[in-house]
């Protein structure tokens, strides 16, 4: 499909008619009281944030933070996002080692010897926004580059939670995402004691937000949670930064991302080794 | 209290030191572009109203993760935004959206000017969220090309062409329109 670069109207000199109708539409008047129903909201809500991980007691004793459950979808997030970024399938043995400092510095450009444009797909991925995105994001190269996340990414278990929509309707929740962003969250996440706590129908009713009530009910999400690689993942300052920094979640918010990735021309690029040390280079 | 004149950076900074009252000088500066904003965005005044609502908390009690070095507006949004989409997903596709507010305040003589409004709204309600997105930043709001790039984090280009490709679809769900006015 061409795209004209410019949104000029279609008719040069007036207005074109779509600018005429969508002027038409007069600006609405905000509620009255909004504000003062907003500062209303703060005061009764807001000090919810100053007693961050307030402990929430659970039958059996079980003591963790509320935050602590809504993360848990964060964490399903980044393994979602470090796998889409590095590829399905993952990147073959040997690959592994050859990624990060090794090749960093060698200033690698995404070429034809690293990248193999075989078809429509990958073309289309190359020239999405999506790619540009990710090519202009710091926090996301640096996930996307570092090897830790790689080899949990590598894990077959972990891959199932790329068929999960719930996973995706999370990831657009903010709740999700500041909470990943606090480190505390994090390390509380990856405790046997939340992991068991997790389990129980109790401790998903007290999640507030719809996505990530949604997200838990999933089998495969819960599945996932218990994955070693999984957890490890979610301990992992890069894959946090990218998270904390939102780019990475709007990315794979992308509509038809999920389609893109799962071609598998885009998987052998993603899994290239010198993919990677390109964005690396890149982010220099 | 609040100072009217005083800049956002002034009154985040109040808020993060704990002064609560300073952020409702952020709210009246922007309820009235958030609002309007999430209104296009999602066709309903009560959707509008509660989701600019919990933007607006939610900001709040984020301000300390906000980066001075983007605009407010960009960064208040973006949390607008994933409340929007929220209410979308859990809208019935069946459920209908009342467009009464669309032809608010029209003159009775207008009557044709209330359904071509609501037509319009209907037709941004047709597009996809992306294309939807781009119109309302465009149209309803005084953002730059570069200020909604920023915003939407896309390129300049992207910005264009997805809103040229935009106002195309726009034209055809308003073809009807667009001949009789």
């Amino acid at each position: 499909m061409s795209e004209r670069e410019h949104d000029e109207p279609l008719s040069h000199g007036a207005p074109d008619e779509v600018t005429l109708l969508l002027g038409e539409l007069k600006e609405v008047d905000p509620p009255a009281g909004l504000a003062g129903t907003v500062m209303s909201r703060i005061s009764s809500e807001a000090p919810a944030r100053v007693r961050r991980l307030e402990p929430v007691h659970f039958r059996g004793g079980t003591v963790m933070a509320k935050k602590v459950l809504w993360s848990v979808m964060g964490a399903a997030a980044v393994v979602l996002i470090g796998l889409k970024l590095a590829g399905y399938p993952p990147p073959s043995e040997g690959t592994e080692g050859t990624i990060g400092a090794a090749q960093r510095y060698q200033s690698q450009q995404i070429a034809d010897a690293d990248v193999k444009v075989t078809d429509a797909e990958l073309q289309k991925f190359m020239q999405s926004d999506v790619f540009h995105k990710l090519i202009n994001d710091k926090a996301a190269r640096r996930a996307l580059a570092n090897k830790d996340v790689q080899k949990a990414l590598a894990d077959p278990n972990v891959r199932l939670v790329l068929a999960s929509d719930q996973v995706r309707f999370a990831l657009a929740d903010e709740q999700v995402r500041f909470a990943l962003a606090d480190e505390q969250v994090r390390f509380a996440l990856v405790s046997d004691e939340a992991r068991k706590a997790l389990a129980s129908e109790e401790a998903r009713k007290l999640i507030a937000s719809d996505a990530v009530r949604l997200a838990l009910a999933d089998d495969q999400v819960r599945f996932l949670l218990a994955n070693d690689q999984a957890r490890f993942l979610l301990t992992n300052d890069a894959v946090a930064a990218a998270l904390a920094q939102g780019a990475l979640v709007d990315l794979l918010a992308a509509p038809g991302l999920v389609d893109m990735l799962a071609a598998p021309g885009i998987a052998d690029i993603m899994a290239a080794p010198g993919f990677t040390a390109a964005l690396e280079a890149a982010a220099q | 209290m609040y100072i009217p004149n005083e800049s956002d950076e002034t009154l985040i900074e109040r808020c993060l030191a704990g002064d609560q009252a300073a952020f409702e000088g952020i709210v009246v500066r922007y309820q009235r572009g958030l609002f309007n904003v999430a209104i296009r965005l999602l066709g309903s005044y009560e959707d509008a109203r509660d989701c600019t609502q919990t933007a607006f908390v939610k900001a709040y009690e984020h301000l300390h993760t906000y980066d001075v070095s983007q605009r407010f507006f960009s960064w208040i949004y973006r949390i607008l935004r994933n409340e929007c989409l929220n209410t979308l997903r859990a809208r019935r596709p069946s459920e209908p959206v009342s467009l009464e507010w669309a032809a608010a305040g029209m003159p009775s003589d207008s009557l044709m000017a209330g359904e071509r409004q609501r037509a319009v709204q209907t037709a941004l309600l047709g597009l996809t969220a992306d294309y939807r997105e781009v119109i309302v930043l465009r149209h309803f709001t005084e953002l730059s090309y570069d200020d909604i790039a920023a915003t939407l984090g896309v390129p300049v280009k992207t910005v264009k062409s997805r809103l040229y490709s935009a106002r195309q679809r726009l034209g055809e769900l308003l073809a009807e329109w667009r001949v009789e006015r």
